[in-house]
């Protein structure tokens, strides 16, 4: 029975962490890629308690604090770094951001 | 695995894929919304009572609602093309096939995990309660204090920086790209819109 | 057969605590009406009757309101999407109710060998539940501002989303000494902390277990009336300058769901404010606990009584307070409340300290 749980949460955590992953490949919209992002943490989020629940200890419950942690500070800084950037191109595109490209 | 987990996990795959798929950007934020309460959900269903409290508080009630205060801010709802500089859309389902199949093999086979890790407690596990925030706490403010006040040290250098990024100079009106540029840009992409 | 019973009782708790919630939000509207009356010198609304019995303008407040809403037309504006358009009220009102699935209102009443809690829920992490709940009641006004296509609604939106997130924080942060002093997150334990008498006289009530918790209860309180966007905080609608703000573009049954959204948000401070602050159910001098089930009905009551207390003081100081300017009200949160709150912590944990030795 416990195997069999950790083994579904494993799973779904994988799928998800894949959908995370081609969002950021194939979206060109900073945000969304952003957004992504915070999927693909939350994917690996669900694989630590899921282990925390296995072993039955707290340790893994506990990453998942300080992910959340640095996920905030990801989000205030990432968000406005989009607010500056839309600020002087007018879009937040990533195509339209290519000063040095070339 | 209940009913329930399959059900719980089969609409959070659902509301994954809204985030990846929906055309426009808000649709994503609130599909993300929906995936993270789930998560939630999930937290709770393995006993991580705590955990799952701060995910509503902290992803879906905060960080959640600073994105659609950015997408709303900035009018930013529009469908968006693929642009030329990402990876082509093949190439990135072929890829992300391959690496769910390899996570799915890793998690599927026998023999991945170190031998005994997986079954040595696994029979004990569901009857002890580690999740209830009086044991979370006891770890967190005693065996990783240091980390913790790092964490703290890490959100106040992030406010300061967020502070900076986006603070602007007040400009007088109409000159430079300042927000009265930003905001006649928008009043013509409405009118465009009504149009 | 006893799971059956036990999944029944929880079943019908639930209905009877979301009626009286819902009750409860529409006698708010009622006494909002009347208050608002007197404080004005008007009469207020006396215009529907019954055989001649208006019942002090209940019939107009309660009957008549809600058949003129849900018979009036539901309008969508142009180009924007119906599903969104109908979700934001729901969002809006979903949470607050849901929050209230942690709040025990009465002693547990115990029938034959069956312990009921009058709970609908005991979590043990009661309080977080609460903040959680409330920390998504933000969705429904910020998708009510975004899909209404509305420059106005979009305003209100914009500010209504910047003042609950700044509040939040402080109604998080002037709790945390109180925590402490109980520690624990269970409210069915909080309230249970809560009996007898602190210094001989002075019934045991959480305002009254540390010198500072009077800060606390001033800082939570103003931050809960904050939350529910009503006057001196109510500029994500305010009328005078946003025309209805981000439900200018709501009208019958949706526009109604908002607004008893914000009145079931009034009972819901209020409920919290009673349970962290002013003992839940708990009767000062006497413990009630010990009477069975007399005890469960007098528990309930005394609860209710005091809930509806901190909702008239509510409607009271929305009627007579201005409102205030966008700056002061985001000066108030971050420059004067939120250090209070912090200064307030400092003190109530080195009390703690001092009253362990």
């Amino acid at each position: 029975m416990a195997i069999e749980v950790t083994e579904f949460y494993l799973l779904l955590s994988a799928v998800l962490f894949t959908l995370g992953a081609l969002g950021v490949m194939i979206r060109s919209n900073t945000i969304v890629m952003f957004m992504c992002v915070e999927l693909m943490l939350n994917a690996v989020n669900l694989t630590l308690v899921t282990f925390s629940r296995q072993f039955g200890e707290v340790h893994g419950q506990v990453f998942v604090f300080f992910v959340m942690a640095v996920a905030a500070a990801e989000a205030a800084v990432g968000l406005a770094i989009i607010l500056a950037v839309f600020r002087n191109y007018f879009s937040i595109q990533t195509s339209d951001v290519h000063d040095l490209a070339g | 695995m209940t009913f329930a987990m399959m059900f719980f996990g089969l609409l959070t795959v659902v509301a994954a894929l809204g985030v990846v798929f929906a055309a426009k950007p808000l649709n994503s934020a609130l599909s993300l919304v929906a995936t993270l309460f789930l998560v939630a959900v999930h937290f709770a269903m393995l006993g991580a009572d705590f955990v799952a409290a701060l995910q509503v508080l902290i992803y879906a009630g905060a960080i959640m609602v600073l994105v659609i205060f950015v997408i709303m801010l900035l009018g930013l709802d529009e469908a968006s093309a693929v642009s030329k500089f990402k990876v082509p859309r093949y190439l990135a389902a072929v890829f992300c096939g391959v690496f769910l199949g390899l996570l799915v093999f890793a998690v599927s086979s026998e023999g991945i995990f170190p031998v005994g890790i997986m079954d040595s407690v696994a029979g004990g596990a569901s009857e002890s309660n580690p999740g209830s925030p009086r044991e979370v706490g006891m770890v967190l403010l005693t065996e990783f204090i240091f980390p913790f006040q790092l964490a703290a040290l890490l959100l106040l250098a992030a406010i300061v920086g967020a502070v900076l990024l986006a603070h602007e100079e007040k400009r007088p009106l109409g000159k430079g790209r300042g927000l009265s540029a930003m905001q006649q840009k928008n009043s013509s992409e409405e009118e465009l819109r009504e149009v | 057969m006893e799971e059956l019973i036990d999944v029944g009782l929880v079943v019908l708790k639930a209905a009877l605590v979301m009626g009286a919630v819902l009750k409860l939000a529409a006698l708010v509207t009622w006494v909002e009406r009347k208050a608002s009356a007197l404080i004005q010198n008007r009469v207020g609304a006396n215009r529907a009757a019954i055989l001649g019995f208006d019942l002090a303008g209940i019939v107009n407040t309660l009957i008549c309101d809600p058949v003129k809403a849900l018979t009036k037309e539901d309008f969508v504006p142009k180009g924007v999407s119906q599903f969104m358009h109908s979700l934001a009220p729901f969002m809006g009102i979903f949470p607050v109710i849901l929050s209230f699935a942690v709040i025990p209102f009465g002693p547990p009443l115990v029938i034959g060998d069956r312990i009921i809690p009058l709970q609908v829920a005991q979590l043990n992490i009661g309080v977080l539940y609460v903040l959680a709940m409330g920390s998504l009641a933000v969705y429904g006004t910020v998708l009510a501002g975004w899909v209404s296509n509305n420059k106005f609604s979009l305003l209100g939106s914009l500010r209504a989303s910047a003042q609950m997130i700044s509040y939040e924080i402080t109604l998080g942060l002037s709790i945390i000494g109180v925590l402490a002093l109980y520690q624990t997150l269970d409210f069915a334990e909080i309230v249970n902390q809560q009996s007898g008498t602190v210094l001989g006289f002075l019934p045991n009530w959480g305002i009254f277990m540390s010198p500072f918790n009077v800060i606390a209860f001033i800082v939570f309180f103003v931050s809960a009336m904050a939350e529910t966007k009503r006057a001196p905080f109510d500029l994500p609608e305010s009328e005078s300058e946003l025309v209805a703000g981000y439900f200018t573009e709501y009208s019958g049954m949706k526009f109604l769901l908002f607004w008893l959204g914000e009145f079931a948000e009034i009972v819901v401070a209020s409920a919290l404010v009673v349970v962290l602050f002013f003992g839940g159910w708990q009767l000062p001098w006497v413990d009630i606990s010990e009477w069975g089930w007399q005890g469960s009905l007098l528990g309930t009551m005394v609860f209710g009584a005091k809930v509806s207390f901190f909702c008239v003081l509510q409607v009271v100081i929305r009627w007579s307070v201005p409102r205030f300017r966008y700056d002061q009200l985001l000066d108030l949160c971050w420059k004067k409340m939120l250090p209070i709150a912090l200064v307030n912590l400092v003190l109530t944990v080195a009390f703690m300290l001092w009253m362990d030795g």
